[in-house]
């Protein structure tokens, strides 16, 4: 067992590493925090729970230095567009708290964040399953193109006349008004901001289908304006006392790891199929946060550790079976059913 | 040795706040990198690069 000193809480060391592990490798892997799994994993683990959301923020920003450092390397990341949506999306976050401080004074705080949250979670969760069923229908020759192809409302949104314009060639979206980089960047913030999450889960989908970036692209990217916003995060939380330096360290070495191995998993799987499993890990996250609605907080959290920990064996089985493919250890044609 | 590094980490907390949290913004940093570096090199000899 851990002592805490500052936070005055006993915690199993063990299930910190784990916890950071199975985290880390979701966060390189989707481009997202995981602070709706570790928060609440915190607190049934003993943390009380601004410690816990102290602590997650703290590790959070570590993750993801290593996490950017290894998309950066796989050239899946867009730093002038990160930089914009992390800067503009920290006003967001501030915007967000002002609405919650609002909901506060009325008395409606905890019911309407919940209820958007489960909202939000199970539809976007939805909409990218369906669009990965979409997908699992078109015949070998369209599959190709599909991350290429520009959709109706990616054109749409590139086709705004609004200036000043601002073009980023790494992501291939060339002219866009800056206007509507605002609104996205500000709008990822305030949704963060508002429901108390890192955001990763509404800026990864926003890159995709609003700007059109490809999936690994739209993970790098978010992870870089994580790395942003958590710096600071990081920094405000523990200067109000807020973050065990040991707990997190603990978690960060196996959400490391876990970093690395998510990371590396984008280079070898299919695009379409990270969309897949990041729309089951939101609607995942959803019947969790149903849950505790529902006045069951302990099976929530238990329920968001138990999918985390299922949907990192099936990454990591994915990746050794992706590399033994590339690698001529087993027949290819098997790689390409699994990819798909 | 684990309640001796608290001891310390307390104190500095309760010396200076701002520093306390720079250290945990410098910690996270070297930490982070020195494992995700070290777990690279591992990748890297089993052959999981991910550069095409």
């Amino acid at each position: 067992m851990l002592h805490l000193p500052i936070a005055n809480a006993d915690v199993n060391g063990w299930a910190l590493l784990m916890i950071g592990f199975f985290v880390g490798i979701l966060g390189g892997f989707f481009g997202i925090g995981g602070a709706f799994i570790v928060t609440p994993a915190l607190n049934i683990f003993g943390f009380p729970m601004a410690f816990a959301i102290g602590t997650d923020i703290a590790h959070i920003f570590g993750k993801s230095i290593v996490a950017t450092f290894k998309h950066a390397l796989l050239r899946h990341v867009d730093f002038k567009l990160g930089l914009i949506m992390g800067l503009l999306g920290m006003y967001g976050v501030s915007l967000g708290k002002q609405s919650i401080l609002y909901l506060e004074k009325i008395g409606q705080v905890g019911p309407t964040v919940r209820i958007i949250y489960i909202v939000l979670l199970f539809a976007v969760g939805i909409f990218m399953i369906k669009d990965y069923y979409h997908y699992s229908r078109l015949n070998e020759e369209q599959k190709v193109n599909v991350e290429k192809d520009k959709s109706k409302l990616v054109n749409w949104v590139q086709g705004l006349r609004m200036g000043p314009y601002i073009s980023f060639p790494i992501s291939n979206v060339k002219a866009i008004s800056i206007w509507v980089i605002v609104f996205l960047s500000v709008f990822s913030g305030f949704i963060s901001g508002f429901l108390g999450v890192g955001g990763g889960f509404v800026r990864v989908p926003i890159l995709i289908y609003f700007l059109g970036l490809p999936t690994v692209m739209a993970v790098g990217t978010d992870l870089f304006a994580i790395l942003i916003t958590n710096s600071w995060g990081a920094y405000i939380y523990a200067l109000a006392g807020k973050v065990e330096i040991i707990g997190a360290l603990v978690m960060l070495v196996g959400a490391a790891v876990g970093a690395q191995i998510g990371s590396v998993a984008t280079a070898y799987i299919k695009g379409m199929k990270i969309r897949l499993y990041f729309g089951i890990t939101l609607l995942l996250a959803g019947a969790a946060v149903l849950l505790k609605q529902l006045l069951l907080p302990t099976l929530a959290g238990y329920l968001m550790l138990g999918s985390a920990a299922v949907l990192s064996g099936i990454i990591i089985y994915m990746l050794i079976t992706s590399v033994r493919a590339r690698a001529g250890l087993t027949d290819p044609a098997d790689h390409t059913q699994l990819s798909k | 040795m684990i309640e001796s590094i608290n001891e310390y980490l307390a104190a500095i907390y309760h010396l200076n706040k701002a520093q306390y949290a720079l250290l945990v913004v410098a910690l996270m940093s070297v930490v982070g990198v020195s494992v995700g570096l070290f777990t690279e090199i591992i990748l890297r000899t089993l052959g999981i690069k991910g550069e095409q």
